[in-house]
């Protein structure tokens, strides 16, 4: 089942070639949709299996699944058929203002690949190529950052690739020296990068150099998580890119890497205890809500506060890990989830909007609730979940891992943290607010965006408000399962403590 | 044991050489030039692969030597010398950092990585190539240096490449080597790194009519 799922985008992407060459850009369309559907189905089924029956391992834990890896491949899968069904309204519509000067098939192909080494970082075991396909996503998609070819996304393309690629070298760097670390111990038993066989022995690494391989590869995979100070690709990026691509890019890939981030957590405070890593991950958490919370309140154009909103729920999400205990990481995976559902609808309402107001400029977009009742409402909601207003699911793990900062005791950084998060609230909700109501300029006539648009939009509305108000029981197994894998201990019913205190 | 020790030598003795050949980027002037150092510097790797390879558990790097000649000694550097002789760059290098100030920085970075190794990590005592960690440290921080000193997007290439390298003398020196299967995947994620930083190093020169990364700033806040 494993094997499939890995080779269903390859396959797809190879079809899409052929589609390129009888130029059949809708069949691309369709075989894209089948596939990823196809593949978010397995992925659903291959992660009840796994917290069923514990997890899989195949060809010497190169590809190795387990609870939290199948986790963010339901997400990566997720948001991928979303984005899929988004892009074939928003492509066409591309197609024919002739904004693009290739063949939708480029574009699906590239997807495919795209999605194919997201794949691949969740299910292998082996950190060596977890760094490969964190690397590969980088330059499958750098293509997509410049794929309307003009000045602007060039620049954002050629920022993305080089910043990301020697962030990544860095990230290579600590993997190296997290080998090296393990050095003194008998080849036999180190003869491996796997992460499943290296936790075993983690308590024997080199507690100096560990520290060293550490803050690499915080600094590599936080530089591709979006973490400040090094996130200056990040806006441009995120709003240079066709703009189902930046709701990839926003909702999982800065996840994929977060999670190869993660694992190398989870070996480390084995070896050195988890205050060092989480003073580390807080750091650059807060200093990542910080910045993102100036920024988003001068912000211009829609696309570019929504990738500062993403440099804020990254800062969020790295906080929750470095605040750590139970409460913290389950917010902090909880807050994944929820951000990856917010963001790629917020995205999608983007998409909807500069398409219908020809601009990206949020003065200029007034009125969408009269103009597209869908669209207008879907942007309202989705403002007030990223915003995190309480009956909304970014509310609940907000206030986890808010709980969690006040009762490990570190006061001053939950308060800055409390304060940036009201900032944010503020910030977003007057922006977004405006663009809904207000009088709609000249001559945009009402009218909403595509059918598969608007279903897209939809599809990501259900789960939002239905995780604000409860937490599935599957979901929370889920979660605690994944929990106790990156703490070590069994965890279970969090849920209910989040219930208790709501 | 004998053997070894005299292997152990040569490595050391090559990797500061290697060392030499980087601090030597940080001088040139000419963009050819500074693509042939490179190749001078991966052959340097090579070698220095070669005789690692007769460590013990490290006989795959045997491969790594085949590996290093034919992607960093001739694919890379013909890709460079291919790019500027295509879009007839000027010769120069244009730095930020002056051609007089920048072998001094790199002589600071390398006293830098050998005090981090000698007094924040004490790694000395007991570690046979005591002198690479500090090296490749050295060799990692002069390419990250010459990439954000250079406009040109060639030369920030080169210096993203001058990295690798330092990393690769890490990896198959101290550890051996790491699986082979990594150094494949790795080595083929350079390669088409390179390769697609080309693709746009040609799209950027024809929209922009440079490749002078300075111009790439027209996305601000």
């Amino acid at each position: 089942m494993l094997k499939l799922l890995l080779a269903l985008p390859l396959v797809t992407g190879s079809l899409c070639l052929l589609c390129l060459f009888v130029k059949k850009g809708r069949a691309a369309e369709f075989l894209n949709l089948l596939s990823v559907g196809l593949c978010f189905v397995i992925s659903i089924l291959l992660l009840s299996d796994i917290t069923r029956s514990g997890p899989r391992c195949d060809f010497n834990g190169l590809i190795y699944v387990d609870t939290l890896g199948g986790f963010f491949l339901c997400l990566t899968l997720m948001v991928s058929l979303a984005v899929s069904i988004y892009s074939i309204s928003y492509m066409r519509q591309a197609v024919e203002k002739a904004e693009i000067d290739k063949h939708l098939c480029h574009y699906y192909l590239l997807l495919n690949l795209f999605v194919f080494t997201m794949m691949m970082v969740t299910t292998t075991g082996n950190l060596g190529v977890i760094w490969i396909s964190i690397e590969g996503t980088t330059l499958v998609s750098a293509f997509l950052v410049g794929f309307y070819n003009e000045k602007n996304s060039l620049e954002a393309a050629w920022k993305y690739l080089i910043i990301c690629t020697v962030g990544i070298t860095f990230a290579l760097f600590g993997t190296v020296l997290f080998y090296y670390a393990s050095l003194h111990i008998p080849f036999e038993l180190r003869s491996t990068l796997n992460w499943f066989e290296m936790t075993r022995f983690a308590d024997r690494l080199d507690p100096r150099l560990t520290k060293l391989a550490f803050v690499f590869i915080l600094l590599g995979y936080g530089t591709k998580a979006g973490l400040a100070p090094m996130h200056t690709w990040l806006p441009d990026a995120h709003s240079q890119a066709p703009t189902p691509m930046s709701a990839l890019l926003s909702g999982v890939l800065l996840k994929c890497s977060f999670y190869g981030m993660l694992r190398f957590y989870i070996i480390a405070s084995k070896c050195l205890g988890t205050a060092y890593l989480n003073n580390l991950l807080l750091t650059f958490g807060v200093i990542s809500l910080v910045i993102a919370t100036f920024f988003i309140l001068i912000q211009k154009d829609i696309k570019r506060l929504l990738a500062y909103s993403s440099l804020e729920n990254m800062g969020i999400i790295a906080a929750g890990v470095g605040f750590g205990g139970l409460l913290g990481i389950y917010g902090a995976l909880f807050h994944i989830l929820n951000h990856a559902l917010v963001k790629s609808l917020m995205f999608f309402v983007s998409g909807n909007l500069s398409v219908k107001y020809h601009t990206k400029s949020m003065k200029d977009i007034r009125g969408a609730v009269g103009i597209m009742p869908i669209t207008g409402a879907g942007l309202l909601l989705g403002s007030f979940a990223l915003a995190g207003v309480p009956p909304f699911n970014m509310f609940m793990s907000e206030i986890a891992i808010l709980s969690a900062g006040f009762s490990s005791g570190k006061v001053l950084v939950s308060c800055i943290f409390l304060v940036s998060l009201v900032i944010v609230f503020a910030g977003i909700l007057r922006h977004t607010t405006a663009m809904a109501f207000n009088a709609p300029p000249q001559g945009v006539e009402r009218g909403e965006a595509g059918t598969w648009a608007i279903l897209a939009c939809l599809l990501l509305l259900g789960p939002i408000i239905l995780l604000g108000v409860c937490i599935p029981d599957f979901l929370d197994n889920i979660l605690n399962q994944s929990v106790s894998i990156i703490i070590g201990e069994k965890v279970s019913w969090t849920k209910e403590g989040l219930t208790l205190m709501k | 044991m004998e053997g070894l020790i005299k292997e152990a030598y040569l490595i050391d003795k090559l990797a500061v050489c290697m060392l030499g050949v980087v601090m030597l980027m940080s001088l040139c002037s000419r963009l050819v030039t500074l693509v042939y150092v490179y190749a001078f510097q991966s052959l340097l790797l090579a070698s220095i692969a070669f005789f690692a390879s007769y460590t013990p558990h490290a006989h795959h790097l045997i491969w790594m030597v085949y590996l290093i000649i034919t992607v960093k000694v001739v694919v890379i550097p013909y890709v460079f010398l291919r790019i500027i002789e295509t879009l007839t760059i000027k010769k120069e290098v244009e730095p930020y950092v002056s051609q007089l100030a920048s072998p001094l920085v790199a002589s600071g970075l390398v006293i830098l990585a050998y005090y981090s190794q000698q007094y924040v990590l004490q790694l000395h005592e007991g570690v046979v190539f005591s002198h690479c960690l500090s090296i490749s440290i050295a060799v990692i921080l002069i390419g990250f240096f010459l990439m954000i000193t250079r406009k040109k997007a060639v030369t920030q290439m080169v210096g993203l490449m001058t990295m690798e390298n330092g990393i690769f003398l890490c990896a198959m020196v101290l550890t051996s080597g790491m699986p082979m299967i990594i150094e494949l995947g790795v080595s083929f994620d350079v390669l088409m790194g390179i390769l697609i930083m080309g693709i746009f190093v040609f799209r950027i020169r024809e929209t922009f009519a440079s490749i002078d990364t300075s111009k790439l700033n027209s996305l601000r806040g």
